[in-house]
C-alpha cells in the first residue's frame, strides 16, 4: 500500500513539475524559431520587415479568434484552429521585427461580451455556429490616432496571401496617401460609383448599369484611380498609367501616351490579340476576332517590343482544363494558358516570381524589335520552351479540338510579359496633326500640329502583358460563401506590376507566398499523354461520323421515286452500320481512357507495394540470414 | 574482506534481516544456512548493492556498500538466486556483454571468456541462445559470468540448486578450486554442501544469526554427528534428541 | 560524456532487437502499417491528393506510435523484473541511471531505425514530384522526438510494474492523454470546470500541437524544449522509481 502511494506521489510530482517547466519554456523560448520550409512560410519577407522598420508610432494588433467556440464546434472547424495558430505565430514574427512598435493582443471573444462587441464594431465578420455560440476570426490594427484597419475574416484558402494582407494593413494605416493610377481603357473597367439607390433608379428607367470590374474595385483599396478618357491630349498627375485593351485609340491618345513615357512615366499595358471579354462593340462582325484585338505597336515599337499580329501563344504543357460548352466533358483547351512557376520563377523578377497559378485566355506573344538598343528589356512571363504561336480562324474559335490538332510544339519560350526600362525615342519625331475641336467655330482652322519631346528626358518603366481577359472578373475572381475572392494569381501579377511601377517597392516584394507547385509531375505527364491519345480517338470518331453522314446525304440525293424504298432500306442499313462503328469507336475511346487511368493506378499500386512490402521483405531476408548463421555455428560447435 | 555490522532490513513491519553481524576474510568459504525466508538472499542482495539496508552497514574490501556501490560491485562476482540470464542472447554474446560491462580490456576479453568457458565446461554450447540451455548449463553460465573478472569476493546464492548430483559435484570442486585466493559466500540449504565445501558456516533464522563457526563445530553439537538434527534444533528452537546446543 | 556502461548496455540492447524476431516483427508491422495507411484510405490518401509532400504520412505517425512505442517500451524493465535479470544487471558495476539511459537510448535508436526504414516514401515523393525536403526532414526530426517522448512515458510505466501488459496499457493511455491534451474535446471538457490558465497550461502539454507545428516545417525553441522536458522528466521519473525500489 505504502509503495503505491509513493509511486503516485512521484508520478503526480513529476507531471506537475513538467507542466511547469514546459510552460516556462514556451514563454521564454517561444520566440526563437527556425523556418525550414522552402517557401519560408513562417518567416517574414524583407518587404514586410522594411515596412515594419519604417514604423515610428506604436500600433496595436488584436487577433480575434473564437477558440472556445471552435472547440465546441465540429471537426471541420479544427482547420481553423491550426490556421489561427499559424497566424498567431506569423503575428509574433511581425511584433518581433517591429522594434516594439507593434503590440499584439490575442482575444477569444465569447458571445455577448465586451470583446465580441468591439470586434463586431470594428467590422469583423461574425458567424453563428449554434444558437448560443458565435464565431469570429479576424484582425484589427489600430494606430495611436485611433484609425483602424481590419481583416474581417481569415479564410484558410487565402493562406498564400496572408503575409501580404497583414503587411498591407500595417502599410496602409501609416500611409494614408494613395498613389494615383491613371486608367485608360477601351473597356468599361472603371465606372462611376453608383449608389445602390441610384442603380435601382437607373434600372427602373431601363438604363444599363455598368459596374467597374472587380479588379479595379480591388485597385481602389490601394490606389486612387483616375479615369482617363480615351480621347486625350496629355496625361498628367498620375504616378502610373494602366492601359487595358488599347483598341481603336486615336493617334492623339497614342501620342499622349508616347509623350507620357518620354517624360519618364510608368506604364502598365495589357494588350490582347483576342480579348474575348470585349463585348463592347462588335463594330464589324466580318472582322472576326480582329474586332477584339488591341496593341500598342505603333508606339511600343520604339520601346523595343511588338505584339505579334493575329497570332496566339500556346503551350500544350501549360493548357488549362475546362469545359468548352455546358454539356461537353472537361478537356484540355489550348487557348487556356495555365502558367505555373515554370513560366515565372525562371525570370527571378519580383513581379512574377513566386506566382505559380496564372490563367491567360487567348494570350498573344511579344517579339523584340531588333533596332532598339541600350534599353533593358527583360521577359517576366513566358511559356515553356515547348510553346509556339498558332492562328485561329472562323469555326476554330468554337472548336478547341481543332486548334489542339493543328498546334505544333516549338523550341523556344514565347514571351507573354516584358519589363522595359530605359530612355526611348518618340514614335512621333515630328509631332502629330490633330483635328481641332469642332465646337470652336470661330476659327476656320480644322487641324493643328502638336509637337513635344522627341526623346526621353527621364528613364521610363513599361510593363506589358499580352492578355486582357485574365484580369476580368470571370477569370481572376470567384464567388464563394465568404464573398468574392481571388481565384488565382492573375490579379496579383497586375497588382505587383502596378505597385512596382508606382513606388512602394517594399510592399511589392511581400506579395504572395506563392504556393510552390508540388503536384505529381510524373502522373501529370501520364495523364496528359493519355488525354492526347483519347483526343486522337475523338477526332477519329467525329471524322468517321462525318464521313457516314456524307454518304447518307449522297444516298438521299440519289433517291427518286423508283428506288425510294431501296434507298430507305439502304440508309437504314447505313445508319445501323454507322451506329455500330461509332459504338465500336466509343468503346475504344473508353478503353483508351481506361488505359490512361489504369496506368496511373498501376503506378500507385506499384509504389504502394514498394512502400509497404519492400523493406519488410528485406528485413525478413536479413533476419533469416542471421538465424541461418547462428544455426550453422551451433551445428559446428557440436 | 567482508564485514557486516548490525545489518537490518525491514519490509514494512516484516524484519527480513535483523541485527546481523559477521565477517569473512580471504580464503574463507562461508556457508550461509537457514530455512527458506530466513534472510539469506536479502543479506546477499544488500552485500551486492541490489537493495539498501534499513540499518547498519556492510563493507567489502574496506569499502562501504552504500557509499561506494560501483567500486564494491566491481569487486564482487554475484550469482543471483535461480540464475537469471538474458534468455535471448547467445552464451558468447552474454559473456562478452558482462566482460565489457566489467571493463575488462578489449584485448583480454576473448581470452577471459575462453577461460571461464573452460572452467565451467560451457564450450559445447557457446553459440546457443541461453533459452535453449538446460538448467545445469544455465547455472554454470551464471557462475561463469560471476567469475569472468576474477573477483576478490564471490557471492553465490544457492549455486547448486536444481543440479543433478554430478553437476553438484563439479560445482563444488570448482568452488574449492577457487577458494584459496578469494572470499566466497554461498547460501544453501543442503547441509552436506557446507560440510564438503565450506570452512565456516553461519545459520540464520528469521533474519537473526543463530550460529557462526566451522562445520565441524556444528557437527559436534550432535552426539550422532548429524547436521540435520543440529540444523533443526537451531532454526526451530525445538529440542532435538542428541543435540546439545 | 556518456559513460562506458551506457555504451555497453546500449550496444547490447540494440543488438538484441535484431538478434531476436521481436525487432523484425516490429519493424515489419510498423513499415507495412504506415505504408498502408499512407496509401490506402480513400480520398485522404497520399496518392489521391497528388501533393508531393509527406503530410499524409506524418499525420498517421503519431497514431501508430501511440500503439507501437509502448509495445517496444513495455519490456524494457518489466521483463527484467519478471525474469529477475534486473538483479543481475544492477549488481554489475552500473548505476541505475546508466542502465536506464542505456536501455532508453537503445530503444530510441531502434525507433529511429524504424523511421529510417520508411525512406522509400521519401524516394517516392521525390520521384513523383518536387517535394520540400527541408519540411520532410523536420517532419522526421519531429517524429523522432515524438517517439522519444512516448518511449520515455512507456519506459516509466515499464519500470513501475513487472507485468508487461499492465505496462503496455498504462503507456498507451498516457501517450494518448499527452497526445490529445490540446484537442478541442479535451479542452472543452476542461474549460467546463477549470479556469482559463489551467486550460492554457494543459494545452501547452499537447504533443499533437508541438508535433504538427514541427512537421509543418517550423522548429521553435519552445517545441524542442517541450520534448526535452517531457523526455528528461519521464526518464528521470523512471530512474527515481527504480532507485526507490532499492530502498523499499
Amino acid at each position: 500500500m505504502k509503495k503505491n502511494k509513493t509511486n503516485l506521489i512521484i508520478i503526480a510530482f513529476s507531471i506537475l513539475s513538467m507542466i511547469f517547466m514546459i510552460h516556462i519554456g514556451s514563454i521564454i523560448g517561444g520566440k526563437l524559431k527556425v523556418d525550414f520550409t522552402e517557401e519560408n512560410l513562417f518567416t517574414l519577407s524583407d518587404g514586410s520587415k522594411a515596412i515594419l522598420k519604417q514604423l515610428t508610432s506604436p500600433l496595436k494588433a488584436t487577433l480575434y479568434y473564437s477558440k472556445t467556440a471552435a472547440n465546441k464546434g465540429s471537426e471541420g472547424i479544427k482547420t481553423f484552429n491550426l490556421y489561427s495558430e499559424y497566424i498567431n505565430s506569423l503575428l509574433k514574427e511581425y511584433a518581433a521585427n517591429s522594434r516594439n512598435n507593434l503590440k499584439l493582443e490575442f482575444v477569444d471573444p465569447r458571445p455577448d461580451t465586451k470583446e465580441e462587441e468591439a470586434a463586431v464594431a470594428a467590422g469583423l465578420k461574425r458567424f453563428n455556429l449554434t444558437e448560443s455560440e458565435t464565431y469570429i476570426f479576424g484582425l484589427v490594427i489600430e494606430n495611436e490616432s485611433g484609425n483602424k484597419k481590419i481583416i474581417e475574416f481569415f479564410d484558410p484558402a487565402g493562406q498564400e496571401n496572408i503575409e501580404y494582407n497583414i503587411t498591407k494593413l500595417i502599410y496602409s494605416i501609416n500611409n494614408p496617401r494613395k498613389k494615383t493610377i491613371g486608367v485608360l481603357s477601351s473597356l468599361p473597367v472603371l465606372q462611376e460609383d453608383v449608389s445602390p439607390y441610384m442603380m435601382q433608379m437607373m434600372q427602373m428607367q431601363g438604363r444599363k448599369v455598368e459596374r467597374s470590374w472587380i479588379f479595379t474595385q480591388l485597385l481602389k483599396e490601394f490606389f486612387t484611380l483616375k479615369k482617363i478618357n480615351t480621347e486625350v491630349e496629355s496625361i498628367e498627375a498620375v504616378d502610373a498609367l494602366l492601359i487595358i485593351h488599347p483598341k481603336g485609340f486615336s493617334e492623339k491618345t497614342l501620342w499622349a501616351i508616347d509623350q507620357y513615357v518620354m517624360d519618364g512615366g510608368s506604364v502598365l499595358a495589357l494588350v490582347d490579340p483576342n480579348a474575348i471579354t470585349d463585348t463592347t462593340s462588335p463594330a464589324n462582325p466580318m472582322q472576326g476576332p480582329k474586332a477584339s484585338s488591341s496593341d500598342l505597336n505603333r508606339i511600343s515599337r520604339q520601346w523595343g517590343v511588338e505584339l505579334i499580329d493575329n497570332q496566339y501563344a500556346g503551350d500544350k504543357y501549360l493548357t488549362g482544363k475546362g469545359r468548352f460548352s455546358a454539356n461537353s466533358a472537361p478537356a484540355r483547351i489550348l487557348p487556356l494558358l495555365n502558367c505555373n512557376q515554370k513560366c515565372t520563377s525562371v525570370h527571378k523578377d519580383a513581379i512574377s516570381s513566386q506566382l505559380s497559378n496564372l490563367m491567360l485566355i487567348y494570350p498573344g506573344a511579344f517579339k523584340k524589335v531588333d533596332f532598339i538598343k541600350d534599353v533593358s528589356i527583360t521577359p517576366i512571363l513566358t511559356t515553356t520552351d515547348k510553346g509556339n504561336t498558332y492562328t485561329a480562324e472562323g469555326y476554330e474559335f468554337s472548336n478547341p479540338a481543332a486548334l489542339w490538332e493543328k498546334f505544333s510544339e516549338g523550341t523556344k519560350p514565347l514571351v507573354l510579359g516584358y519589363k522595359i526600362i530605359g530612355k526611348f525615342k518618340s514614335a512621333y519625331p515630328t509631332g502629330i496633326t490633330v483635328d481641332v475641336d469642332n465646337k470652336d467655330k470661330k476659327s476656320n482652322v480644322k487641324t493643328k500640329t502638336l509637337t513635344g519631346l522627341t526623346a526621353s528626358t527621364k528613364e521610363a518603366a513599361i510593363i506589358m502583358f499580352s492578355d486582357v481577359d485574365f484580369i476580368h472578373d470571370q477569370f481572376a475572381f470567384k464567388q464563394n460563401m465568404f464573398g468574392t475572392s481571388i481565384s488565382n494569381n492573375n490579379s496579383t501579377l497586375v497588382m505587383n506590376a502596378l505597385e512596382s511601377l508606382a513606388g512602394s517597392k517594399n510592399l511589392m516584394s511581400v506579395r504572395s507566398k506563392g504556393k510552390l507547385n508540388r503536384s505529381f509531375d510524373v502522373i501529370d505527364k501520364i495523364e496528359f499523354e493519355a488525354d492526347q491519345r483519347t483526343k486522337n480517338k475523338v477526332t477519329l470518331i467525329s471524322g468517321r461520323i462525318q464521313k457516314f453522314q456524307k454518304e447518307l446525304n449522297m444516298l438521299g440525293r440519289a433517291a427518286n421515286e423508283n428506288n425510294i424504298a431501296l434507298i430507305q432500306n439502304e440508309s437504314i442499313r447505313k445508319k445501323k452500320q454507322l451506329n455500330r462503328a461509332i459504338a465500336k469507336l466509343k468503346s475504344e475511346l473508353r478503353e483508351a481512357k481506361r488505359e490512361g487511368r489504369e496506368s496511373i493506378e498501376i503506378i500507385g499500386k506499384r509504389l504502394q507495394y514498394i512502400n509497404t512490402l519492400l523493406i519488410p521483405m528485406i528485413l525478413v531476408f536479413i533476419g533469416f540470414g542471421i538465424y541461418r548463421r547462428r544455426q550453422k555455428l551451433i551445428n559446428k560447435q557440436s | 574482506m567482508i564485514k557486516v555490522n548490525q545489518l537490518a532490513k525491514n519490509y514494512g513491519p516484516i524484519k527480513a534481516v535483523n541485527n546481523l553481524t559477521f565477517s569473512a576474510k580471504k580464503g574463507d568459504v562461508l556457508g550461509f544456512l537457514g530455512p527458506n525466508g530466513a534472510g539469506k538472499s536479502t543479506t546477499m542482495k544488500i552485500l551486492t548493492g541490489f537493495i539498501s539496508p534499513s540499518h547498519g552497514d556492510a563493507t567489502v574490501c574496506g569499502l562501504s556498500v552504500e557509499d561506494y556501490p560501483i567500486e564494491v560491485k566491481s569487486k564482487i562476482g554475484y550469482m543471483p538466486e535461480n540464475a537469471p540470464l538474458y534468455d535471448d542472447m547467445t552464451v558468447l554474446d552474454f559473456l562478452s556483454f558482462i566482460a565489457d560491462l566489467r571493463e575488462i580490456p578489449k584485448a583480454a576479453i576473448t581470452h577471459k571468456i575462453q577461460e571461464v568457458l573452460d572452467l565451467c565446461a560451457l564450450n559445447g554450447v557457446k553459440h546457443q541462445t541461453i533459452e535453449t540451455l538446460s538448467k545445469g548449463f544455465k547455472r554454470r553460465l551464471s557462475l561463469a559470468q560471476a567469475l569472468i573478472h576474477d573477483p576478490e569476493v564471490l557471492i553465490l546464492d544457492e549455486p547448486t540448486d536444481g543440479l543433478d548430483p554430478n553437476q553438484k559435484h563439479d560445482v563444488r570442486e570448482l568452488i574449492k578450486k577457487l577458494s584459496h585466493n578469494k572470499c566466497i559466500i554461498l547460501s544453501t540449504h543442503i547441509l552436506e554442501e557446507v560440510e564438503s565445501v565450506c570452512n565456516r558456516a553461519i545459520i540464520i533464522s528469521n533474519g537473526e544469526k543463530k550460529f557462526d563457526g566451522t562445520p565441524e563445530e556444528l557437527k559436534n553439537k550432535s552426539s550422532e554427528h548429524k547436521l540435520d538434527d543440529v540444523f533443526r534444533a537451531i532454526t526451530t528452537g525445538e529440542s532435538v534428541q542428541g543435540v546439545n546446543l | 560524456m556518456i559513460s562506458h556502461s551506457v555504451k555497453v548496455i546500449f550496444k547490447k540492447e540494440l543488438k538484441n532487437y535484431f538478434s531476436s524476431p521481436l525487432g523484425y516483427v516490429f519493424l515489419t508491422i510498423f513499415i507495412f502499417a504506415i505504408g498502408y495507411v499512407t496509401f490506402e484510405p480513400g480520398r485522404g490518401s497520399f496518392f489521391q491528393m497528388r501533393q508531393s509532400d509527406l503530410s499524409a504520412f506524418f499525420k498517421y505517425v503519431p497514431w501508430l506510435f501511440i500503439i507501437l512505442v509502448p509495445a517496444v517500451s513495455m519490456k524494457l524493465w518489466a521483463e527484467e523484473k519478471k525474469s529477475g535479470t534486473i538483479e543481475l544487471l544492477l549488481t554489475l558495476p552500473v548505476t541505475v541511471t546508466e542502465a536506464v539511459l542505456g536501455k532508453f537510448l537503445a530503444a530510441w535508436a531502434f525507433l529511429a531505425i524504424a523511421l529510417i526504414c520508411t525512406f522509400p516514401l521519401v524516394l517516392t515523393v521525390a520521384y513523383l514530384g518536387n517535394p520540400d525536403l527541408g519540411v520532410i526532414f523536420i517532419g522526421y526530426i519531429a517524429s523522432f522526438l515524438l517517439a522519444g517522448s512516448f518511449l520515455a512515458i512507456g519506459n516509466f510505466f515499464s519500470a513501475l510494474t513487472k507485468n508487461q501488459v499492465v505496462s503496455f496499457i498504462l503507456s498507451v493511455v498516457f501517450c494518448y492523454l499527452f497526445f490529445m491534451a490540446g484537442s478541442p474535446p479535451t479542452l472543452e471538457f476542461l474549460s467546463s470546470f477549470s479556469p482559463k490558465y489551467v486550460v492554457n497550461l494543459f494545452e501547452s502539454l499537447s504533443v499533437l500541437d508541438h508535433f504538427s507545428s514541427m512537421s509543418a516545417g517550423l522548429i521553435a525553441l519552445g517545441d524542442l524544449w517541450f520534448y526535452a522536458v517531457l523526455i528528461t522528466g519521464w526518464v528521470f521519473g523512471s530512474i527515481v522509481l527504480l532507485t526507490d525500489k532499492k530502498q523499499a
